[in-house]
């Protein structure tokens, strides 16, 4: 019971709440000068997405933890709020705009969490005149086995990284052989060298970490079969996928970005692309793509251009980048279920401020007439 | 008489302390009023449910207090303490939500990731740009995407390997054997010399400097642009088997390619005339240069301009010029429309020499389907280039690009440890006409 009385005051104090948010204010200034060595993302995964921010001493093999990270924090403030609210409750008129407001701030921070969590951010790469019905992560990458014998449609088995890098052997159920796996590098660069029989080798290289740049994987593997050895193959995302054939089969080995298939097509009429006259400053990017879905019949045209994206089954797509020459087009997909939370939490921090404020306002109004 | 407790009269304090304001009763006075006089107590007063602890006498009935305002209180204490419960039952709650929620969010978060095996409909082959996988072969040609060939006979298609677009085993009767690849090097001119030597080094040869390379050099048509095929054999060591290298290198579209049979030296010289054949069948797709690049080079709609402008120098560009998208390897550039035809501008920077002059100006000529040149032909031809107080070399050549007469100016500045590249080709009526702005444009990047 006393244990229980202490943690209670701990979690419901304010001044936890005030060294929450200090500490949370050195996070964000921390990580922005981070940012600049180390790029967006890694600060991304490395400060606000973990629980501890961790460091390693020059030469050292060994990590220590030097600040709370984003989700700590965030986790925290998310207790203190609600503990301090359940303690302190009240339902009284006059508190009525802090109850609001403050479930605004639980709500707010709920959804960032849930937006966390559930978020899947993925790009479209369009060419003019090409249909795509899928869009491909922007990070991730997966080892896949293609069967093309079906004049229709591929069967694809799709081995994720983790799965990938952390097996010798892999059999599934979903593949009638079994996969050995030599070696994988998530991150990968050519490399010349003297040999004879070989002038470029890839070889593995260290992660990338900067936004723009993505983490070239290569696998090198052999396919284990009943008739034997098909191999040495080296898959990767520098070179074309190797293929080979099985019992009549037509396989592809491949090592991509991680796809994720949509129920309609997406084609790419026109992308535009316009400057200020006589400048290379850009005005305006602008993609006319057609929608189709076939389990609905719908299709119908759409232009996508800055600010005004497309929200289409649960996703948004925006208008990201385009290809060199203007040849294509390149679209963010983002499914963020928890998209309307800033929106109602935003709304109920308004509404809560100003009921506290009108009904400050009018006892004061009344005390002065009377 | 009981006496009260200590605690009830602190409990009785404190709730009779807390009051609500000017005007309102106390929590304490309020409670009291619930409170009847005791039947069974002369002195005391009951109250309906009051807690055997706080001190009260029990009679059967009910509890009786000293007083009224005892009374009060414990009434007061016991709403408390119902609260409290309530309170506890909550907070209890709360700890077992909160662990619920954690497990729920461990769930979420640390999803298992699993392979998955699913139908999708076959691609459709994009318009421009290869983005998927090969497409299926025809019997004498093979399209991996963006190159095409017709494959000789004899001639086995092996899968992609490191960096080959595309490899090939030859397998004579008698055990004899030969490898031919494709292999796409990027756009460093460098490449041409630093390849050819590796092959000569490998071969037991000594390697060759820049100004001997294009001595070595036969010309032979790939897609239309003259390659340079070096052919490269040693004596080998007794008892070791005799190997000949045909190595052709060929630019196309700002990518340095390489097509190479290696083998058996008499099954290679047989070969010959086969690896010419296939090299005359090889064709490019158009827009194959984009997918050379290590991720053709996206541009984000964030920039404030075109990637790179911030880092260029400031040059002035003629106001008729028109900027577009570089393409891979490219910094910068423009495209110049006149009357009479077209020209492109490009501006491409690499460290170092970068292969130097001759090797440069050699694959400028190469590109406009000229035999390459040694020193003695090229110097006397090289225009001189002021920029401040240095010097830059220029070219003017006349050659065809893409099937069509063309005319090239080239000029190569080394500048801090850098080597820069300016071309203007095209149409000869254009580049005649755009001559000077042209020189005038690379002096202001300098000024």
């Amino acid at each position: 019971m006393k244990i229980l009385n202490q943690a209670l005051n701990f979690f419901t104090s304010l001044r936890l709440t005030v060294v929450c948010l200090a500490l949370a204010l050195g996070l964000v200034f921390l990580g922005t000068l981070a940012q600049v060595q180390m790029g967006l993302y890694a600060v991304q995964e490395g400060y606000f997405h973990s629980l501890l921010v961790w460091w390693t001493p020059k030469g050292a093999s060994f990590k220590i933890p030097i600040w709370p990270g984003g989700y700590l924090l965030g986790t925290v403030l998310l207790v203190n709020l609600i503990a301090a609210h359940v303690k302190r409750f009240e339902l009284s008129r006059k508190k009525l705009g802090i109850f609001i407001v403050h479930a605004g701030l639980i709500l707010l921070l709920l959804g960032q969490l849930l937006t966390e969590l559930l978020q899947v951010e993925s790009y479209m790469r369009i060419s003019e005149g090409q249909t795509k019905n899928y869009s491909e992560s922007g990070r991730k990458n997966e080892f896949a086995v293609i069967d093309h014998s079906n004049p229709k449609e591929d069967y694809v088995v799709s081995i994720p990284e983790k799965v990938i890098s952390r097996t010798s052997e892999l059999a599934t159920p979903a593949l009638p052989f079994k996969i050995k796996v030599a070696s994988y590098y998530p991150n990968s660069a050519p490399h010349t060298n003297t040999t004879p029989q070989r002038e470029v080798t890839i070889e593995k290289a260290p992660l990338v970490t900067a936004m723009d740049d993505r983490n070239m994987a290569t696998a090198n593997v052999e396919v284990q079969t009943d008739e034997g050895v098909k191999g040495p193959f080296t898959v990767s995302m520098w070179t074309q996928s190797p293929m080979f054939t099985y019992k009549g089969h037509e396989y592809e080995l491949a090592v991509r970005p991680v796809r994720y298939y949509k129920p309609f097509s997406i084609h790419l009429i026109d992308f535009k692309h316009e400057t200020y006259k006589g400048t290379v400053v850009p005005k305006n990017f602008a993609s006319r793509v057609q929608v189709a879905r076939p389990d609905t019949g719908e299709n119908r045209e759409v232009l996508i251009y800055m600010n005004n994206p497309l929200r289409y089954a649960g996703e948004t797509y925006y208008q990201a980048g385009f290809e060199p020459n203007d040849t294509g087009t390149i679209l963010q997909v983002v499914r963020n279920p928890g998209w309307l939370t800033p929106y109602v939490a935003c709304t109920l921090v308004g509404a809560g401020l100003l009921v506290q404020f009108l009904s400050h306002l009018v006892g004061f109004a009344k005390k002065r007439t009377a | 008489m009981p006496k009260v407790s200590a605690m009830v009269l602190r409990t009785k304090q404190f709730l009779l302390n807390r009051s609500g304001g000017v005007g309102k009763r106390s929590p304490g006075s309020a409670c009291q009023e619930r409170c009847r006089p005791c039947e069974n107590f002369h002195k005391g007063y009951v109250y309906e449910s009051a807690p055997a602890s706080l001190g009260a006498s029990t009679f059967p009935g009910g509890h009786c207090f000293e007083n009224k305002a005892n009374c009060g209180a414990s009434i007061l204490y016991s709403m408390g303490m119902a609260i409290l419960r309530v309170n506890s039952v909550v907070q209890v709650n709360l700890k077992q939500i909160s662990a619920f929620g954690l497990l729920l969010l461990c769930a979420v978060g640390c999803q298992k990731e699993e392979i998955r095996a699913y139908r999708v409909p076959k691609e459709a082959p994009p318009s421009q740009m290869a983005s998927g996988p090969a497409s299926a072969a025809d019997p004498h040609g093979h399209s991996p995407g963006f190159l095409k060939w017709k494959l000789p006979e004899g001639w086995k298609e092996q899968g992609a390997e490191q960096m080959r677009a595309a490899s090939f085993k030859i397998e004579a009767a008698d055990g004899r054997m030969a490898q031919v690849v494709a292999i796409p090097l990027g756009d460093n001119p460098a490449m041409e010399l630093e390849s050819v030597n590796i092959w000569r080094r490998a071969a037991g040869l000594e390697p060759l400097s820049p100004d001997k390379l294009a001595e070595n050099a036969q010309i032979v048509p790939v897609d239309g642009v003259q390659g340079h095929l070096y052919e490269i054999a040693a004596e080998p060591a007794a008892g070791k088997v005799k190997l000949r290298t045909l190595g052709v290198m060929s630019v196309h579209a700002a990518t340095v390619w390489i097509f190479k049979m290696t083998g058996d030296d008499s099954l290679v010289t047989e070969q010959k005339p086969a690896f010419l054949a296939f090299l005359k069948s090889v064709s490019f797709h158009e827009g194959m240069d984009q997918q050379m690049a290590e991720m053709p080079a996206r541009v984000s709609t964030n920039n404030k301009r075109i990637p790179a402008q911030a880092d260029l120098p400031k040059w002035d560009a003629p106001a008729h010029w028109q900027a577009k998208a570089p393409g891979p390897m490219v910094l910068a550039s423009y495209t110049v429309t006149g009357d009479k035809g077209s020209a492109d501008v490009s501006i491409s920077k690499f460290p170092g020499e970068a292969g130097g002059l001759i090797q440069n100006v050699n694959r400028w000529r190469g590109q406009l389907g000229l035999a390459p040149a040694g020193p003695a032909e090229i110097n006397p031809g090289l225009i001189a280039l002021p920029i401040g107080d240095e010097k830059a070399n220029m070219v003017d050549l006349n050659g065809t690009w893409k099937g069509k007469p063309a005319r090239m100016l080239g000029a190569i500045v080394p500048r801090g440890g850098e080597t820069w590249f300016f071309k203007l080709l095209g149409d000869d009526a254009v580049v005649a006409a755009e001559k000077d702005n042209f020189t005038k444009f690379i002096q202001s990047a300098f000024k």
